[in-house]
């Protein structure tokens, strides 16, 4: 039967040749780890590092372990709706809320920065319109441009628009540019004085494409891959770590310093941006897109079947993740190991009573809450919980608003943590659904019956025994034992995976996951994703492959990941496409 | 709180600048060009039930009751059977039934992400009729959901092109601000002059545009291309409205504020409260095309103010395809009956509304459609209903059966009552429009 064999070897060899309608690869495929390309192999000559020079060109050393080409196009990349209000708050304090009414976007694979579904359109261009004059009309004038005296204020406000066009671009304005704006400046004053021609100014350059994009199209070579220009770069490398545009500091750099662009500037200056504020929130960011937990704030609960989740504990799951977070990337060194395994976690003290009370058994004794509204740093029972995925929020968000799901939460381990293509039914399936909470027989003894016609088996024997691992954890994530008056079976297993074999419960899953390479390298792709805001390509391969080859040894960091990809010379690279 | 008006700072808030605009541009958008057939899809989500949707020899069903047992409505409501989504490719029913109905080609992007493959046709419509009026297009919806839905694809069916989703307005608040708000007082001659330095403002990025678009590859430049024609649409209308002046259009009374709009809980007055506004969005010739989306694709919606509270998606998955299941069928009756509600509401609604061709009703066509035509991820014989006129365009009514007819003949045929001709759509360019409508 056609379908259902197409089916099985796309999820168990992990071999897709085209799946999707653009040509483009699947995950999987990408996913089979090649030998990193020796230098100078199968890779096109490119000319001498010499010849590529010029002055006013960035200096790219040789490459020093790997030789990959970019295949990321020339483009221009509209920033995610989170970027463009951290932009604006940077620029004049009040981007906060500023997007909060604009229609959603689309995510892709979690993460809301895909170069190739942010577009400026009829559906939002009035909202970029309309936020720029808010931004503009709410700002403070005379504290954003400060003026000495009445008769300076052509002067002051021309070096306004330098300075401000400097930081809202990413880059010094052009000569053009600024005659440009000060004319704007000029029609501003002439209808309404200082402040009106300064605020003209500021909504022209919140609606400016050189604002809404960052590019990336540098200088053609012939035969070869386009060079981002200076500015470029550091903006390539401030979004890729910050989110947000250069820095002064990172500004001047490019500006003055003869050597960058070279691995080492571009090394130093990922160190020092990724030790700030920003860095630690853009990683969250990244995490939370990857883990599918976006706003835990979203997360809904019908109270018939979870009487005591009320909605107010949605804020502080959220919190949770975020503290938790913060604890992998500060204090365990932003390890992929501390993510999966911490023992550490934070609540509130109604979290601690609905949610985590029930680990801690006799002879255990439970956390002490803490104080309203504050929350309290706990130690997991280690039997029972480890890391990221055995947090309230992240089982929470991978059910429905009744019951858990064995099959949510084994399609996101699948999905987002061995980069398996799991296809939907094939054409012709009729779909049924396990039977309605009844009280009568467990979550998983319905889906197991779900799972019996041979058709879906295929897929489900994959999925659903991840999650039926995670059966001891109900639909809010918290710890039970029976269900229905029946029970709980919380024997899990991953099959088809390098860490096949047998498991009970978040806790021994993450010891699973974590000695796994497969997902070591998925989060490697993963990553890939969220830097380049694109689905990875089967030129990216040796890409790829070296960056998995960085990430292998377990003490390295996410950040060290981030910076790697920075620092490498493709970094600076634009395949042209036509 | 709950009637409290949707007073002046809430405005502020949820419009932002858009009150800034000029009251006369406001007034001359809503009459600058009040000719042209109006066109609202409503899409439903997860299915009907077959054996309760279509008429029988009575001439109404369970489910269509509260349309057809209105003579006004029933003498302007088409019924079309046989129609069937032909498209394969990426994504489950749910997904091509959703985006590909109204782009007509197979979707792109991978099988977690299938996106819409091209336009949508509420977008094809924009970009060959280019209606003078203030909002082209509309695309709003009722999204509540229980969780944020991780397929991000699933939020939307109008698209700009392949992969270009256009964001659904959910938002009645900010729907109501952004057509009808209260505009500031401005001179005549300060409000050209503000309209003035809009424009250089918009043309400053109309050359930045420009000058990067002359950099990138044909695919980047398509992105920009939409970019340009969004901000030129944005500019012609500021411009035409400096020119023209008409009476003001009626302005609905404004919405009550607070109300969650991702809580399940306030579907039904969102719904009533988002079709209120199209309506008299449509009536008031602010837009021309509208698409409405009532849930996410696929969702999972409980419908307990119907007495539901299941997952109706489960339940519409027990629906088999020859109905055997009694109990699910029972459950989806009430819930499409319920959206038969709104829709008939809605068709009332404007009918009473005056338009050039009669009522509002009469040069409108609203169809109502569905990504499924039953419970378990069926796409031969969805369920199709036209309602209106389409400017006097089409006379019948009652139930068209004339065998299997393709969604691409459907598409067809809502872009000749539009006015475009065409004889085919999407990846079907002979298709020719539905037989037996008209």
């Amino acid at each position: 039967m056609g379908p259902s064999l197409q089916y099985g070897r796309v999820l168990f060899l992990t071999l897709i040749s085209a799946v999707g309608c653009t040509g483009q690869i699947g995950e999987s495929s990408s996913q089979s780890s090649r030998e990193p390309t020796p230098p100078g192999v199968d890779i096109p000559d490119p000319p001498p590092i010499a010849e590529r020079r010029s002055s006013s060109r960035i200096t790219i050393p040789p490459a020093v372990e790997t030789e990959c080409s970019s295949a990321t196009p020339q483009r221009a990349r509209r920033l995610s709706l989170g970027e463009y209000e951290q932009a604006v708050t940077e620029l004049l304090g009040v981007g906060n809320g500023l997007t909060s009414g604009f229609a959603r976007e689309p995510s892709v694979h979690g993460f809301d920065n895909q170069s190739d579904a942010l577009a400026v359109s009829i559906g939002n261009f009035e909202e970029f319109a309309a936020a720029a004059n808010v931004a503009a009309e709410t700002m403070d004038v005379s504290q954003t441009v400060p003026c000495a005296s009445d008769d300076a204020l052509e002067v002051c406000a021309a070096s306004f628009i330098s300075s401000f066009g400097t930081r809202a671009y990413g880059r010094p304005l052009f000569a053009e540019e600024q005659t440009d704006f000060s004319s704007l400046y000029d029609q501003g004053v002439a209808m309404g004085g200082h402040e009106r021609g300064i605020r003209s100014v500021i909504e022209a350059f919140l609606l400016s494409p050189y604002f809404l994009y960052r590019t990336e199209v540098g200088r053609n070579h012939r035969g070869q891959p386009a060079e981002l220009d200076r500015n470029e770069v550091a903006n390539a490398v401030a979004f890729a770590l910050t989110g947000l545009r250069p820095d002064d500091e990172l500004l001047t750099r490019a500006a003055v310093d003869p050597d960058f662009g070279t691995t080492d500037t571009l090394r130093a200056e990922a160190t020092r941006l990724l030790a700030t504020p920003a860095a630690r929130r853009h990683l969250a960011r990244f995490l939370r897109g990857w883990l599918g937990v976006p706003d835990l704030r979203a997360v809904n609960k019908v109270p018939e079947y979870f009487p005591r989740f009320r909605p107010a504990i949605r804020s502080d799951l959220d919190a949770e993740m975020t503290l938790f977070l913060d604890h992998v990337l500060d204090e365990e060194h932003g390890t992929l190991q501390a993510l999966l395994t911490s023992p550490i976690s934070f609540a509130s003290a109604p979290m601690l009573s609905v949610i985590y009370a029930g680990d801690y058994a006799a002879p255990l004794t439970p956390p002490q809450p803490p104080p309203p509204g504050e929350f309290v740093k706990f130690e997991l029972n280690p039997k029972l919980r480890k890391g990221v995925l055995s947090l309230a929020g992240w089982l929470a968000a991978h059910s429905p608003v009744h019951r858990s799901s064995p099959v949510d939460r084994g399609l996101a381990i699948l999905t987002r943590f061995f980069c398996e293509n799991v296809l939907p039914p094939p054409p012709g399936v009729v779909v049924s659904a396990p039977g309605a909470v009844d009280g009568v027989s467990t979550t998983r003894q319905k889906f197991e019956q779900h799972t019996t016609d041979p058709l879906c088996a295929t897929c489900h024997r994959a999925m659903d025994p991840i999650g039926f691992g995670l059966e001891m954890m109900d639909g809010v994530g918290a710890y039970r034992d029976t269900e229905a008056g029946l029970p709980i079976d919380s024997r899990g297993e991953l099959r088809g995976t390098d860490v096949d074999g047998p498991f009970q419960g978040p806790a021994e899953l993450a010891d699973r996951l974590v000695q796994s390479r497969q997902v070591r390298d998925c989060f490697v792709v993963q990553a890939f994703r969220f830097v380049e805001g694109r689905d990875e390509e089967d030129a990216d391969a040796c890409e790829l492959s070296a960056l998995r080859t960085f990430f292998a040894p377990p003490e390295r960091s996410i950040q060290e990941l981030f910076a790697e990809m920075v620092v490498q010379p493709r970094f600076v690279e634009r395949s042209i496409k036509p | 709180m709950r009637d409290r008006a949707f007073g002046r700072r809430d405005l502020l808030r949820a419009a932002g600048a858009t009150l800034l605009v000029p009251a006369f541009v406001r007034e001359a958008f809503a009459s600058s060009d009040v000719s042209g057939q109006k066109l609202v899809i409503l899409m439903q989500a997860v299915g009907t039930h077959q054996q309760t949707f279509w008429p029988g020899e009575s001439g109404t069903s369970p489910i269509l009751d509260p349309i057809l047992s209105d003579a006004t409505l029933r003498s302007k409501t088409i019924l079309v059977k046989g129609v069937r989504n032909t498209t394969t490719g990426l994504g489950n029913e749910h997904d091509r039934g959703f985006n590909s109905l109204w782009t007509g080609v197979k979707p792109v992007g991978t099988p977690d992400d299938c996106f819409g493959g091209g336009p949508s046709i509420d977008q094809v419509l924009r970009r060959t009729l280019e209606p003078q009026v203030q909002f082209p297009t509309l695309n709003v919806g009722v999204l509540a959901a229980d969780f944020a839905p991780k397929n991000g694809h699933r939020r939307s069916f109008s698209y700009l092109g392949p992969k270009q989703q256009i964001p659904t307005r959910i938002d009645p608040y900010r729907l109501y601000a952004m057509l009808f708000a209260e505009s500031v007082d401005d001179s005549p001659e300060t409000a050209l002059r503000r309209l003035a330095l809009r424009q250089s403002i918009l043309d400053r990025g109309a050359r930045d545009l420009t000058a990067l678009r002359s950099r990138l590859g044909a695919s980047e430049r398509s992105k920009l291309d939409a970019h340009a024609t969004a901000l030129r649409e944005y500019e012609t209308r500021l411009a035409a409205a400096a020119t023209t002046r008409a009476a003001a259009c009626g302005r609905p009374p404004p919405p009550v504020a607070g109300m969650d709009v991702m809580n399940e809980a306030n579907v039904p007055a969102l719904t009533e409260l988002m079709l209120d506004l199209v309506a008299m969005a449509l009536a008031c010739n602010l837009t021309r095309f509208v698409t409405f989306q009532l849930g996410y694709c696929g969702h999972s919606w409980r419908y307990h103010w119907l007495g539901v509270d299941q997952d109706s998606h489960e339940v519409a998955h027990l629906d088999s395809a020859d109905g055997r299941n009694a109990a699910a069928g029972a459950i989806m009756t009430t819930i499409s009956h319920w959206v038969a509600e709104n829709v008939a509401r809605f068709a009332r609604k404007l009918d009473s509304l005056p338009d050039p061709s009669g009522t509002a009703l009469d040069g409108s066509l609203v169809v109502w459609a569905n990504e499924n035509s039953n419970g378990v991820h069926g796409l031969s014989n969805l369920p199709i209903v036209l309602l209106g006129r389409a400017g006097g365009q089409l006379t019948r009514s009652g139930v068209v059966d004339d065998g299997e007819q393709s969604h691409y003949q459907l598409c067809t045929s809502v872009l000749n009552l539009m006015g475009v001709p065409a004889s085919g759509y999407g990846d079907d360019a002979t298709s020719g429009p539905l037989r037996g409508i008209s």
